[in-house]
């Protein structure tokens, strides 16, 4: 049916290109016809007034009151230093400022915008300060201000907390201050006092202070429940334990006409109680106690288990496991009794293969096995399990280590052909038998 | 009279249905499907997801950011690139595993080529009340566009690198070689 449809649009197309050629007479155009409107330019969609100035203060001045002063500062420190560098950053934003102003397009962009970002010639400071001004120009209430805000991000820009702080207060809708608060919490990432001096640190510490500050008014003052939420979840994760703890505590006394879902709460909870060894030990316990006491909805269980697997398998950026081995003991024992019940007889899709996979692993890890001794364990799984469709989960989302494993077992043969009758069972449905076939083309 | 224009919207008209017609479906866990899609208005930089077997894993620009949906709800939203494969099928369901639980990480969605993957850091926090930096883990949000989350979870799924230096979702869509 479907390849006649094809023929006869074709066959229609050929007729059509025929008639055009051979028979319809150009001549008998009629060109007293009014032009159609020109299009819009794009220029005045975002209303720039001079699009040949680089750097429209005006409009960022009036809502920031000392955007120009830094801007000074820097270009002055530049000019004295490096001047090649001034130019290579004026050619480079100038470059990025008429793709975003042309109908250049997103490819395009993203390329000179990517080179920008990561050129190594100019100082992070004076690309925040040259996208920054961009933003000024273009603003931030379109997608172009959103798209060079997403890049700003990139570079943690604690420089412009008080600009950020000015402009989320003063600009209306929610999904742009949505946004700028996104961008104000990336810049409190920058802080490393291995790398930074004193006087860095000093200048970041009272920047992050008012973000908690100006955070805090939000949270108590807003009555927006995205923004409420958002708010909570930023300070909590820039904070210390404690401050969260008492946040959070104070929140739940007081009744708010924001309130904060079962499942903000655990998330909160959670990712409070995962913060440090200290926390893990003391916090984490009492939260196993109230899964386990049955105080939260099954949704809410299922989404602590996803956070407490997938935290269980993450390690920081030095290779320090995020979970230490004394709370992967006490974690332990909860995981072992939470396996999933996979509903073999209806569709299983690949989130449950998932769950499933997910638990097996947190489980071997929370045992404090070596990695040689989890991949064992692993594998084993697949042998023991009398569910051909556990086995496969095993065998599809395991690391090519547990399949040698698995391949090089003597009971390897009996599980191709376990899978094998299993995908050929009568009334099995199409998407579990493509799981099954899969699995068992992975052991080939 | 049969004007030009109406000839040429014809002619377009045809070419667009043999296309919508033409274009494959995906038959394998880990296709890629594409459509057309439009970033604000800067050209048809096109649209990638993934085929989870029975369903099309893709982002969108919404709050939820990640999602599965049918391949008739994708190929309804605009006109239908088709499907392609060949690389980074064996082990495939890794991909959408993995690229599924990115949803635990609070994803934000971005129309830039510049990703985060979701997981756990630790990072340093100013506590104001001892004046001393202490290091915490926490949560980080996962940030995305439809293309990057696609070459994002093919890499870390199951190391297969579905772009260059350049993500594109026209790019990542044709670094399948082959048409379905």
């Amino acid at each position: 049916m479907k390849n006649w449809i094809i023929f006869i649009i074709l066959l229609l197309s050929i007729f059509g290109l025929v008639w055009y050629m051979f028979i319809y007479d150009e001549n008998n155009i009629n060109y007293n016809k009014s032009l159609p409107p020109k299009p819009e330019n794009i220029v005045s969609k975002i209303n720039i007034p001079n699009p040949k100035i680089i750097t429209n203060k005006e409009k960022i001045v009036s809502k920031i009151n000392d955007f120009y002063d830094i801007k000074i500062e820097k270009k002055e420190k530049i000019s004295k230093e490096i001047e090649s560098k001034e130019n290579f950053l004026d050619n480079d934003i100038l470059k990025i400022r008429e793709l975003l102003l042309s109908n250049a397009s997103i490819n395009d962009i993203d390329k000179v915008m990517i080179e920008f970002i990561e050129n190594s010639n100019i100082p992070r400071s004076d690309k925040v300060y040259a996208i920054w001004d961009l933003i000024g120009e273009i603003g931030v209430e379109n997608e172009k201000g959103f798209y060079l805000l997403d890049y700003m991000e990139t570079l943690q820009p604690i420089e412009i907390t008080q600009d950020l702080i000015q402009i989320i207060t003063e600009v209306q809708p929610i999904e742009t201050k949505l946004k700028l608060m996104d961008l104000l919490y990336s810049s409190t990432g920058i802080a490393n006092p291995n790398i930074q001096n004193d006087e860095q640190l000093a200048f970041i510490s009272l920047q992050i202070s008012d973000i908690q500050s100006f955070l805090q008014s939000k949270i108590y003052n807003s009555s927006n429940e995205e923004l409420f939420k958002q708010a909570l979840m930023q300070y909590s994760s820039m904070s210390p334990p404690q401050d969260s703890i008492e946040l959070l505590q104070d929140l739940l006394s007081k009744d708010s006409k924001l309130n904060i879902s079962e499942g903000d709460i655990m998330s909160l909870s959670l990712e409070i109680a995962l913060s440090n060894n200290e926390t893990q030990l003391n916090l984490l316990p009492q939260i196993i106690s109230s899964m386990e006491n049955g105080e939260y909805s099954h949704n809410t269980h299922s989404e602590f288990n996803n956070m407490v697997y997938s935290a269980l398998s993450s390690s920081d950026q030095m290779g320090e496991d995020i979970i230490s081995p004394e709370a992967k003991a006490t974690l332990s024992k909860y995981i072992k009794n939470q396996e999933p019940i996979l509903q073999t007889g209806s569709d299983i899709q690949i989130e449950d293969l998932t769950t499933y996979y997910d638990w097996v692993q947190a489980y071997t890890i929370s045992s404090n096995l070596t990695k040689k001794d989890s991949n064992n364990a692993l594998a084993l799984t697949v042998f023991e399990t009398k569910d051909p469709i556990k086995s496969s989960a095993i065998i599809l989302l395991s690391d090519p280590e547990i399949m040698q494993q698995i391949k090089n077992s003597p009971s390897y043969k009996n599980l191709k052909n376990s899978l094998k009758s299993a995908s050929e069972q009568d009334g099995i449905s199409e998407m579990n038998k493509q799981i099954l076939t899969d699995a068992y083309n992975e052991l080939l | 009279m049969i004007k030009k224009r109406t000839f040429v919207y014809f002619f377009l008209l045809s070419i667009i249905s043999i296309n919508t017609f033409a274009a494959s479906n995906p038959k394998s866990t880990g296709d890629l499907v594409a459509r057309d899609l439009q970033i604000w208005g800067v050209g048809w930089a096109g649209h990638v997801g993934i085929w989870t077997g029975n369903e099309v894993l893709e982002v969108l620009n919404d709050r939820k950011v990640i999602h599965k949906n049918s391949l008739s709800s994708f190929k309804r939203s605009s006109p239908y690139w088709g499907a392609r494969y060949g690389k980074g099928a064996s082990q495939a369901y890794k991909v959408i595993s993995w690229g599924y639980k990115q949803r635990y990480y609070n994803p934000k969605y971005t129309t830039t080529a510049k990703y985060r993957v979701g997981g756990w850091v630790k990072k340093w926090v100013w506590d104001s009340r001892k004046k001393g930096w202490v290091k915490r883990s926490v949560m980080q949000n996962a940030k995305y566009r439809c293309d990057t989350f696609v070459y994002s979870s093919f890499k870390n799924g199951n190391g297969t690198q579905l772009a260059g230096w350049t993500i594109t979702p026209r790019t990542v869509f044709y670094n399948m070689p082959y048409s379905r």
